[in-house]
């Protein structure tokens, strides 16, 4: 039988990568959302635009004048960015040694520096109406995501990455900032070009009469920035349209909006609003409301309307001054209302239907919808959010040109000449331009600073350091998802609840308990996040095919019709029934490819109900939606569906559910809703949930393989598991991520007793044998950084220079070599030298000392260049080694969130036998079960045991067995079969007395976890130490061998114990113990002073109080420092203390 | 005045389709402000206002209704005979929430109907 573990497979694909193909391509698909959406930058669906481009495009002209000559206005100069571009990460331009002027991401890792490449953008403008300038303008470095189309990694196979110092998997989808790789984290956001309604008390905040009723709709340019409009109720049955605009929001009546996007009338607006439905007098009294309210401001046309939002607006939205106001309207509505539209019919439409909507509302006919609801949102991808702030920054660099030149012109006109070329290149120079840098200030901090502020809630906490502590933690970095800063403060728990719409789209066990909760989720393992833009040009027609009418006419529809809308546009109306027929037929067009019909499509189908959901139906297309796959039942075949579509859907999870007529769909397998990390807990539908959650954070605490490339890594502090091993036990996943790349813990043979008395509270003991053959061994690598540049001034000459100069004794000479960098290998203790370097002005060697308290081994040392490669090495990385094998303290984990701690390791001869001489390598107590229901570790050790005996590697997915055919009776067989105890249990013998133990002990193999906290890491003692020079007390913090706090509650302790005097001891004796003067007579602690006696015998000195002027009631009392302080503190407020002293 | 120029209490101009203000006092004459179309013969016309079923819930029919709603629940409804440490009182009303790591015991809130006083214990 071939090995089920496939060792020479992995081996050969070790040896030798292919040029051709991943190991395991899924990885690489873990990615996807990531890359895809930084991708979309330059090369946005087929074609050669990108969201740059559109971006660009959407910034449009600016215009400035220059105030000469007698019309007013005078000369105008009119400039707009025509293009962008980014290149390639590339050596200096100055560097004139490179042959390979590519710079690779290894590299930016090594020497600590930027992944970035060039942006550069070409800038035209004109003079009054003359001839179109262009110039090519520099705008820093920005920095690039790895693996991306601007990556030099770009479409390379495992053996072009090992040869470019990557892993053989590499799968990019992160940014390297300062030699730190940086992941913008994903976030949930509002679902695009869809009209929610809500009901939020704060919307009374607004303003007087505004009610909590609300619709509101998120909509997004086709550059991927969004804009919210809201549409409100006031209570006297009015609405109001909200935009905010440059994080400032304005309210409009929404009749005037409605009037100033088309030609109109009264009459239209009724019939639109009320399509037909004119017995609902609830409807027709509010719109009725509508009309007669907007009365008061004389505005009947369309232009009139415009030339009153462009008189408003003017100011606020900084155009050119010649556009007149009618103008100044229309771009106020073309840039703050309902954005995603272009047409001012299709924006009538809409926000018709919104009012629609929230009349519905209110009047109850329709329930609000759930933000909360994974049905309403999308995410916000990286890519997308790196778009949004370039557009900006390139916007405000436009505009800083424009404040320049108005400045000029303010301070000094004549030397303003919008015909000289050269002014205008000159002003460009003048503004400041670094855009790059811009970015990587947000990639490095995660801060936005932003003055528009992006439609995001959030200033903060975008990016997240890509921590490789092992595979695990490193992969959910990628697919985690966060609700947004701004609900981690709200009080409420409703944001944080699983709910039922995500399902399949959010894992329900990747969650961290504690604060983040629910708010922090990962992807399932399945889920996928579109990115494409869809060819939904047929759509109409095909529509229209089946039966669908054109938006043109609203006095066609009858009130009981539906909209259909593609992306928040209303594409056309039809009765429910229909609605139901037209997405059963484009469903089945979806899935079967027929009619081009893309397969990303969502169609939502939303049905009538009594006060349920807004119905109609809903087709998006757009990117940046959660899909899935599921089984369509008709054909077999795959549909990827979204979060929006599937709650009105059928789907059944196993075969045995799919009821005839009614499913539609069926899950591939039941797994598919995990995440990647809760995929690999073994047998998890055996444990009580909250264990596989445990598991889930422990998996990623793990000491495990970090990297395959080891030696190209410069993290400040690397865990690595020296002895890792493939688990015997694991689900199918396993394979398919390629985790035995990765390896994360060690097979143990685990019994279930309680045996020494040191294994009470989940401490496990461990067999010390096993320990010493290498069980668990694990290095820490950590990184100094020695850097002279910090020594100097900028701009002055270099004076200090690594080396030994004479004299230094031989001791250092041991540790360190001419070039005053320590050895390979050597060994460093607390205060060895780790570096030298000789100031060039005192002539002197200057010893840079190793602080650690551990030892360390020096691993590697890198001298780091700068960027040209002209000046004389002033940084050196020295990775030292430091080696921790498990001692007494340390946390261990089976993969069933079943922690513990090292509390013995217990000689190998007094541990337990069974009949065949196996020993344990770990003992747990029996007591770890009980309330903790984690059978699967039960499962895991009888398939281990079983697996282990018989050398194949044991499938441990979920949801693979029942009741019928249990896990206990197929690997039972296969223990019987191999001549051990069905039950997984064995008799066994004392290791002290070597008899035989009454009970049968349970004994199987467990994959064990060495977890990161270690005692080393954490072990805090002090007998004397430093005091903080104010109060006198021990410092708080183990790295300055401070205290550890005695607080209040120990303090109760101590007093519910009846120990009080103990307080004595701890509070003062050990604490700030002092001794003070103090005046009996007037009881004050700070008036006594000490005076010299004037006599030349002595220079005794002799203590009295200032006030009595005495020395007669001084006397030494015993206060603990801080009193003294307290004291001084009161009598600098005008309080005084007085102690009554008593003999 | 062609009938679809006036749905109940709202009068379009038929010729711009503007919404004709409703007359007041004595004088009958509507006047388009828009386009001064005039029109003389307003007279009193007959509004049909309908409220919506559920404007006036009548308990009959709301018996008779598939979903059920229920008044706010009756908070802390459940007693326990547990002295009130504050008042002595044998008797407290008390109710529990998994406040704490899924692991650990609930929290139990303890609230006095007799004196108010409330407090809460970790199990």
């Amino acid at each position: 039988m071939p090995s089920t573990f496939r060792t020479l497979e992995r081996e050969e694909a070790f040896r030798n990568p292919s040029n051709k193909k991943f190991g395991t391509p899924e990885l690489q698909e873990v990615v996807k959302p990531h890359l895809e959406s930084f991708d979309s930058l330059t090369k946005f669906g087929n074609g050669d635009t990108g969201l740059l481009d559109l971006a660009v495009k959407d910034i449009g002209h600016k215009t400035v004048f220059d105030g000469v000559g007698e019309d007013g206005l005078g000369n105008k100069i009119t400039y707009w960015i025509e293009g962008i571009s980014i290149a390639k990460p590339a050596v200096n331009v100055r560097d004139t040694t490179s042959l390979h002027r590519e710079i690779y991401p290894s590299e930016c890792r090594e020497r600590l520096i930027t992944y970035k490449g060039r942006l550069q953008a070409t800038i035209n403008w004109r003079f009054n109406d003359g001839p179109v300038n262009t110039e090519l303008k520099d705008l820093g470095q920005v920095p690039l995501m790895i693996k991306s189309n601007k990556c030099h990694l770009y479409g390379l196979y495992s053996k072009g990455l090992v040869e470019r110092h990557e892993e053989s998997e590499e799968m990019g989808g992160y940014f390297i900032v300062n030699g730190i790789e940086k992941i913008i984290r994903l976030l949930i956001v509002p679902r695009r070009n869809h009209v929610v309604a809500i009901i939020r008390n704060s919307f009374q905040n607004r303003g007087p009469t505004y009610s909590p009723y609300g619709c509101s709709i998120r909509c997004t340019r086709p550059d991927q920035t969004s804009l919210t409009n809201t549409v409100h109720y006031l209570t006297d049955g009015n609405a109001m349209i909200r935009f905010a605009w440059r994080k400032q929001e304005y309210m409009i009546p929404a009749i005037m909006i409605l009037k100033a996007l088309i030609d109109t009338s009264d009459k239209e607006i009724f019939d639109a609003l009320c399509q037909g439905d004119t017995k609902n007098t609830f409807l027709t009294d509010r719109i009725e409301l509508l009309l007669r309210s907007f009365k008061v401001y004389n505005l009947y046309t369309r232009e009139s309307c415009l030339r009153y939002l462009g008189d408003k607006f003017r100011v606020v939205m900084d155009v050119a001054e010649d556009m007149t106001d009618v103008q100044v309207g229309e771009e106020l509505l073309r840039k703050a209302v309902l954005v995603h539209l272009k047409e001012g019919r299709d924006k009538f439409n809409l926000l018709v239907f919104m009012i629609r909507k929230l009349y519905s509302l209110v009047s109850g006919e329709c329930c609000e919808d759930n933000p909360d609801s994974p049905q309403h949102q999308e995410v916000l991808l990286g890519g997308h959010l790196y778009g949004m702030i370039l557009k900006e920054k390139l916007f405000d660099w436009l505009s800083s040109i424009k404040a320049q030149i108005r400045t000029d012109i303010r301070l000094k006109s004549s030397k303003v000449d919008f015909m000289n070329n050269k002014y205008f290149t000159g002003v460009m120079t003048k503004v400041p331009s670094d855009v790059g840098g811009k970015l990587s200030y947000f990639l490095a901090t995660g801060n936005l600073v932003s003055n528009t502020g992006l439609d995001l809630q959030q200033a903060t906490g975008y990016t997240i350091v890509a921590e490789k502590l092992n595979f695990y933690r490193y992969i959910s970095h990628f697919r985690c998802i966060h609700r947004g800063a701004f609900f981690a403060e709200l009080k409420t728990t409703t944001v944080r609840k699983l709910l039922p719409e995500a399902w399949g789209f959010l894992c329900p066990v990747h969650t961290p308990d504690g604060s983040p909760c629910g708010l922090l989720n990962h992807l399932a393992h399945k889920c996928k996040v579109v990115n494409e833009p869809l060819d939904v040009s047929m759509m109409p027609r095909l529509l229209a095919s089946l039966g669908v009418s054109q938006p043109v006419l609203h006095t066609i529809n009858r009130p009981d019709y539906v909209c259909v809308q593609l992306d928040g546009k209303i594409v056309g109306w039809c009765s429910i029934k229909s609605a139901l027929k037209v997405s059963q037929s484009l469903r089945f067009w979806k899935v079967t490819g027929q009619h081009n019909v893309p397969a990303d499509l969502e169609i939502g189908y939303v049905p009538t109900s009594h006060g349920g959901q807004y119905p109609g139906l809903y087709l998006f297309s757009t990117p940046a939606r959660m899909m899935r796959p599921v089984k369509y039942l008709a054909n077999g075949n795959t549909d990827m569906i979204g979060s929006f579509e599937q709650v009105y859907m059928d789907i059944a999870c196993l075969q045995d559910e799919v009821i005839p007529g009614i499913s539609t769909h069926i899950e591939f397998t039941p797994t598919n809703v995990l995440s990647i990390v809760a995929n690999m807990t073994p047998f998890s539908d055996f444990n009580q949930s909250p264990r596989n959650m445990y598991q889930c954070q422990m998996g990623k605490q793990t000491m495990g393989t970090p990297s395959t490339a080891l030696n190209h890594r410069t993290d400040n502090k690397m865990y690595r598991l020296q002895s890792g091993q493939t688990p015997v036990v694991r689900p199918d996943l396993h394979n398919l991520y390629g985790f035995d790349g990765f390896p994360n813990g060690t097979n143990a043979i685990v019994a279930v007793i309680s045996y020494t008395g040191y294994d009470m509270e989940d401490a496990m003991i461990l067999n010390k044998s096993v320990h010493e053959r290498g069980f668990g061994y694990g290095t820490v690598y950590k990184a100094e950084v020695v850097d002279l540049s910090d020594l100097r001034v900028t701009g002055e000459p270099i004076m200090h220079h690594f080396g030994l100069a004479g004299g230094v004794n031989k001791k250092i000479r041991e540790k360190l070599d001419e070039d005053g960098l320590p050895f390979i290998g050597v060994q460093l203790k607390a205060g060895d030298p780790l570096c030298a370097y000789v100031d060039e002005t005192t002539g002197q060697t200057i010893i840079k000392k190793y602080k650690g308290p551990e030892d360390g081994l020096v691993d590697e040392v890198r001298l780091i260049g700068d960027d040209a490669s002209s000046t004389e090495l002033q940084k050196v990385h020295i990775k030292l080694r430091i080696t921790r094998s498990p001692i007494i303290g340390d946390k261990f984990s089976s993969r069933h969130g079943q922690k513990g701690v090292c509390s013995q390791k217990w000689p190998a001869v007094d541990m337990p036998f069974t009949e065949s001489g196996m020993q344990p390598d770990v003992i747990i107590n029996p007591h770890a079960f009980p309330s903790r229901m984690t059978i699967g570790m039960f499962v895991e050790s009888l398939a281990g045991k079983a697996g282990a005996l018989h050398g194949i590697a044991q499938d441990s997915t979920p949801f693979k067995f029942n009741e019928q055919n249990t896990a206990a009776d197929y690997f039972g067989e296969q223990l019987l079969a191999a001549g051990y105890n069905y039950h997984g249990n064995e008799a066994m013998y004392s290791g002290i007395t070597g008899e035989e133990l009454k009970m049968d002990i349970y004994i199987g193999v467990v994959y064990y976890q060495r977890l990161r906290h270690m005692v080393s890491d954490k072990y805090q003692v002090r007998t004397t130490g430093p005091v903080h020079n104010l109060t006198m007390q021990p410092v708080k913090g183990r790295k300055r061998a401070g205290g550890i706090r005695f607080g209040e509650m120990e303090r109760d302790s101590l007093l519910a114990h009846g120990v009080s005097f103990l307080l004595q001891d701890r509070l003062m004796n050990c604490s700030d113990y002092s001794q003070a003067h103090v005046c009996r007579l007037c009881g004050s602690l700070v008036s006594p002073i000490s005076t010299k006696v004037a006599s030349s015998v002595s220079s005794r000195r002799n203590v009295e109080c200032r006030v009595c002027n005495t020395s007669k009631g001084i006397d030494v009392v015993a206060i603990p420092y801080v009193f003294r302080y307290l004291t001084t503190e009161l009598m600098s407020m005008g309080i005084k203390l007085t102690l009554g002293v008593k003999p | 005045m062609s009938s679809s120029n006036v749905i109940g209490s709202l009068i379009f101009c038929p010729e711009c389709g503007n919404l004709l203000d409703i007359p007041g006092g004595d004088d009958d004459l509507i006047v388009c402000n828009q386009c001064s179309y005039a029109q003389s013969n307003y007279e009193a016309m007959e509004i049909v206002t309908t409220s919506s079923e559920n404007a006036f819930q009548s308990p009959l029919k709301s018996k008779r209704h598939l979903v059920q709603q229920k008044g706010p629940k009756t908070e802390g409804a459940a007693m326990i005979d547990e002295k009130c440490p504050n008042c002595g009182n044998p008797e407290m009303a008390y109710h529990t929430m998994q406040l704490r790591s899924a692991d650990e015991g609930q929290t139990v809130f303890y609230n006095c109907k007799k004196c108010g006083h409330k407090f809460s214990i970790n199990t």
